[in-house]
C-alpha cells in the first residue's frame, strides 16, 4: 500500500498537437521522485510545462511517453484508485457558482468514500463565518484559501497545488503559505508550482527548476544557492560615477555591474563576502567614492535560474499559454 | 452520490436566476400572453346610429342596447361625419336610419367575416324592433341554453404546445449552456480530478432537468388552466410522462450542442438556432399541414412534433397513453438514437 516514494516520475515527455500542424513538446524527459512528507516545489516560467508535468501526475492528461507514480499507482493505468488518495487543486476557480461553501465541500465530499467535515475545514482556513457564502463573496485570498481546502477534503495523501498563490498581494500569500504548511504538517506530502523564486525559497524543501520543458537543477533551496559559483551579493548606491571594469578585478568577485533590481545602484555577485568586502572598502577609500545603502545578500533562486537559463524568472515575462 | 449531485444541481437551477427565467417564466409569459388574447371571442363593435335623437333611431337604440357585443357611440348627427368616423377607424358601423325607408348600414369594406356577422347582427335587432312595434307577440323565440360540450377555443390548442416549447427550449438551451459554462469554469476537469466518474455528472444534471421539467410542464398547464380557464380533458399525468419521454431527447440535443459549442456564448446561440425552427416547424402555435410540399411531413419527424401532437391530444382529445402509441414510439426511437449521438459526439473535457 505504501510506496517508498509518494511520487516518481520517470522519462516524462508530453508533446502537444499545434494548431499549424507540428507538435509542441511540453515535457521534455523529466524523472525525479518526491519523499513523503516534504513539499516539492516546481519553479519555472509561465509555459514551462509545470502544469503539464503536475496534471499528468494528477491523471488529468496522458503522457506521450514515460510514466508517472502517485503513492505507487501509475497515474494513467490506475487513476481512480489514486485519485481517491490525492488532492487536486486547479490553477483558477473551478467551483459552482451558486453553491454555498459549504455545499461545495459537502458535495466533493461525497465523492470520496472518506472525507472530512465541511464545517472543520473551513474553520481550518479561517473561513468558518463564510460557510453559508457564494465563491463570489469571497476575496481573492479567501478564494484561494476555499480551494486548497477544497483540494484536501477527502483527507488525501498527496496534495498538488497549482500555482496556488498566483495573483495575491503579499500577506494574502502568507497566509496560503501557511496553510500549505499546515497540510504538510498533517504529514500529508505537498507538491506545488509556482513561479515566484521567494514561495519555492520559503515553502519548499525541494525545487526543481524547470526551463523549456526540463529539469535544469533539483535541490534544496539552500543547496541550489551553495552549488552557485558566488553565492552572495553585495549591492551599494554611489552618487559618482563607478568604473565597474576595475571592480571585478578586485579579490572574491565574480562579476559586477549595475544592480538588477534597484535602478541606480550596482552589484557585486561575491564568493567570499568577507574578502570581497575588504577589498571593496580599500577601493572606495583609495578612490574616494562614496558607498551608500549598502547591503550583503545571500544569493537566491533568482539568481540560480539566472545561472542556469541565461535568463530572469520574472512573473508576467513574455509567455506562452499553460496547457 | 447521484442524488446529492441532482440536489446540488436543482440548487444550481434555482439560484441561477438567469436559467430559472429561461426554464419557467419565459414559458409562463407565453402562456399568458396567450392567454390574455382571446382569439376566438367576436370583440365588442362600437355602432352609431344616425341621426341620433331622431325620433326614428330612438327605438333602434334601444334594440341594440340589449345587444351585448355592440356598443352604441352617442353623438355623430350626420351621414358624412360617420363615413369620417368609419374611415378614422372611431367607429365599426353606422345605421342610418332615415323617418322613411330602408335602414342602411355602412362599414368598412375590410373585415369581411367580422361583416357578415354583425350584417345579420343588426337584422335581428331590426327584426325584433319591428315586431315590438307592430305590436305582435312573437311565437317563435330563441333561448340559447348552454351545454357543457367540447369545444376547443384557439387556447385549448395551444397550450400542449406550449408545454412541448418550454421542455424542448430548457432542455436543449439549458443543458448546452450549463456544460459550457462549467467547462469555461474549468469545474467538467475539476470533476475529472474526482473518483467521480463523469457519467454519473451527466446523468445527474440530466435528472436535475427532468425533475424541472415536470415543474414547467405543471406550471404551464395551472397557469393556462386555472388563470383563463383553458380545458384540459385528458390526464395530467399522462402528459407529464410524455413531457419527460420528450425531454429526453431534448436533454441530448443539449448535451451535442455543448459538445459543438466552445463558450457559453457559441451555446446559447447554436442551442437557439435548434431550437427556434422547431418550436416554429412543429406545430406548437399553429397545425403543420398546411405547409405545401413535403414539408408537414419533414416537420412531423422533428422531435418536438410527436411530443406536441400527444399532449395536444390527451389535453384536448382526452386521448388516453393507450391511444399515443405511435407518437410513444417515436419519442423513444428519438430518445434512444440520441442518447447514442450524444455519447458519441460528447466529450467531458478536451485533453
Amino acid at each position: 500500500m505504501t510506496a517508498a516514494v509518494a511520487v516518481e516520475v520517470a522519462d516524462l515527455v508530453k508533446d502537444f498537437r499545434q494548431r499549424g500542424g507540428g507538435t509542441l513538446r511540453a515535457v521534455d524527459g523529466i524523472s525525479f521522485a518526491v519523499e513523503h512528507g516534504e513539499i516539492f516545489g516546481f519553479l519555472g516560467p509561465n509555459g514551462a510545462g509545470k502544469t503539464t508535468t503536475l496534471e499528468i501526475m494528477e491523471g488529468l492528461q496522458i503522457p506521450t511517453s514515460g510514466s508517472a507514480d502517485v503513492l505507487g499507482l501509475d497515474s494513467t493505468k490506475h487513476s481512480s484508485e489514486m485519485k481517491r488518495r490525492i488532492g487536486i487543486q486547479l490553477q483558477a476557480g473551478a467551483y459552482f457558482n451558486y453553491l454555498t461553501l459549504r455545499e461545495i465541500l459537502d458535495l466533493f465530499g461525497s465523492f470520496y468514500p472518506h472525507n472530512l467535515a465541511p464545517d472543520d475545514l473551513l474553520a481550518r482556513v479561517g473561513l468558518a463565518d463564510k460557510a453559508g457564502s457564494l465563491i463570489k463573496q469571497l476575496s481573492g485570498g479567501q478564494q484561494q484559501r476555499f480551494s486548497i481546502v477544497a483540494s484536501i477534503v477527502n483527507d488525501p495523501e498527496v496534495v498538488f497545488l497549482d500555482e496556488a498563490t498566483t495573483g495575491l498581494d503579499p500577506h494574502a500569500r502568507r497566509e496560503v503559505w501557511d496553510l500549505i504548511r499546515g497540510i504538510r504538517a498533517s504529514g500529508k506530502t505537498v507538491v506545488i508550482t509556482t513561479h515566484y523564486m521567494e514561495e519555492a525559497q520559503t515553502l519548499c524543501d525541494r525545487v526543481a527548476i524547470i526551463d523549456y520543458g526540463r529539469i535544469v537543477e533539483l535541490d534544496t533551496p539552500e543547496g541550489l544557492v551553495r552549488g552557485l559559483d558566488a553565492s552572495y551579493r553585495i549591492v551599494f548606491e554611489s552618487r559618482d560615477g563607478v568604473d565597474v571594469g576595475a571592480l571585478s578585478g578586485l579579490p572574491g568577485i565574480v562579476t559586477a555591474g549595475p544592480a538588477r533590481d534597484r535602478t541606480g545602484a550596482f552589484e557585486l555577485s561575491v564568493r567570499r563576502p568577507a574578502e570581497a568586502l575588504r577589498g571593496l572598502l580599500r577601493w572606495s577609500e583609495d578612490s574616494g567614492v562614496e558607498l551608500g545603502e549598502l547591503q550583503v545578500l545571500p544569493a537566491t533562486l533568482e539568481d540560480v535560474f539566472l545561472s542556469r537559463t541565461g535568463r530572469a524568472l520574472r512573473p508576467g515575462s513574455p509567455e506562452e499559454g499553460e496547457e | 452520490m447521484l442524488l446529492r449531485l441532482v440536489r446540488a444541481d436543482l440548487k444550481i437551477i434555482v439560484r441561477n436566476r438567469q436559467a430559472l427565467f429561461w426554464a419557467l417564466l419565459f414559458p409562463i409569459m407565453f402562456t399568458v400572453v396567450f392567454g390574455l388574447f382571446r382569439f376566438d371571442e367576436v370583440a365588442t363593435a362600437n355602432v352609431a346610429v344616425v341621426p341620433s335623437g331622431g325620433p326614428a333611431a330612438a327605438p333602434v337604440v334601444a334594440g341594440l342596447q340589449g345587444v351585448d357585443v355592440v356598443k352604441v357611440s352617442p353623438g355623430i348627427g350626420t351621414e358624412a361625419e360617420a363615413r369620417t368616423a368609419l374611415t378614422d377607424g372611431e367607429i365599426d358601423f353606422a345605421l342610418l336610419v332615415p323617418d322613411e325607408g330602408p335602414v342602411r348600414m355602412l362599414f368598412v369594406e375590410s373585415a369581411a367575416d367580422r361583416n357578415r356577422i354583425f350584417v345579420s347582427v343588426f337584422r335581428q335587432v331590426l327584426d325584433q324592433v319591428n315586431i315590438r312595434i307592430a305590436g305582435i307577440s312573437p311565437r317563435y323565440e330563441l333561448v340559447p341554453v348552454g351545454v357543457a360540450g367540447n369545444t376547443t377555443t384557439y387556447y385549448d390548442f395551444v397550450l400542449p404546445g406550449l408545454v412541448g416549447m418550454a421542455v424542448m427550449t430548457y432542455g436543449i438551451i439549458g443543458i448546452a449552456g450549463t456544460i459550457a459554462q462549467y467547462r469555461g469554469q474549468r469545474i467538467l476537469r475539476r470533476i475529472r480530478a474526482t473518483p467521480l466518474s463523469p457519467r454519473t455528472f451527466l446523468v445527474a444534471l440530466g435528472l436535475a432537468h427532468l425533475m424541472l421539467a415536470v415543474v414547467q410542464s405543471g406550471l404551464v398547464l395551472a397557469t393556462g388552466v386555472f388563470l383563463f380557464g383553458a380545458n384540459v380533458r385528458g390526464s395530467i399525468l399522462a402528459i407529464i410522462l410524455f413531457a419527460l419521454l420528450g425531454n429526453l431527447t431534448f436533454i441530448n440535443i443539449g448535451f451535442m450542442v455543448a459538445a459543438r459549442a466552445e463558450t457559453a456564448e457559441a451555446a446559447s446561440g447554436l442551442g437557439n438556432f435548434v431550437a427556434m425552427p422547431m418550436m416554429f416547424l412543429s406545430g406548437v402555435f399553429f397545425p403543420t399541414d398546411s405547409l405545401p410540399w413535403i414539408l408537414p411531413t419533414v416537420t412531423s419527424l422533428l422531435p418536438l412534433y410527436p411530443l406536441v401532437d400527444a399532449i395536444r391530444r390527451i389535453s384536448v382529445d382526452g386521448a388516453s397513453i393507450m391511444q399515443l402509441g405511435s407518437q410513444f414510439g417515436q419519442l423513444a426511437v428519438w430518445a434512444v438514437g440520441s442518447l447514442i449521438l450524444a455519447t458519441r459526439m460528447f466529450r467531458f473535457e478536451r485533453a
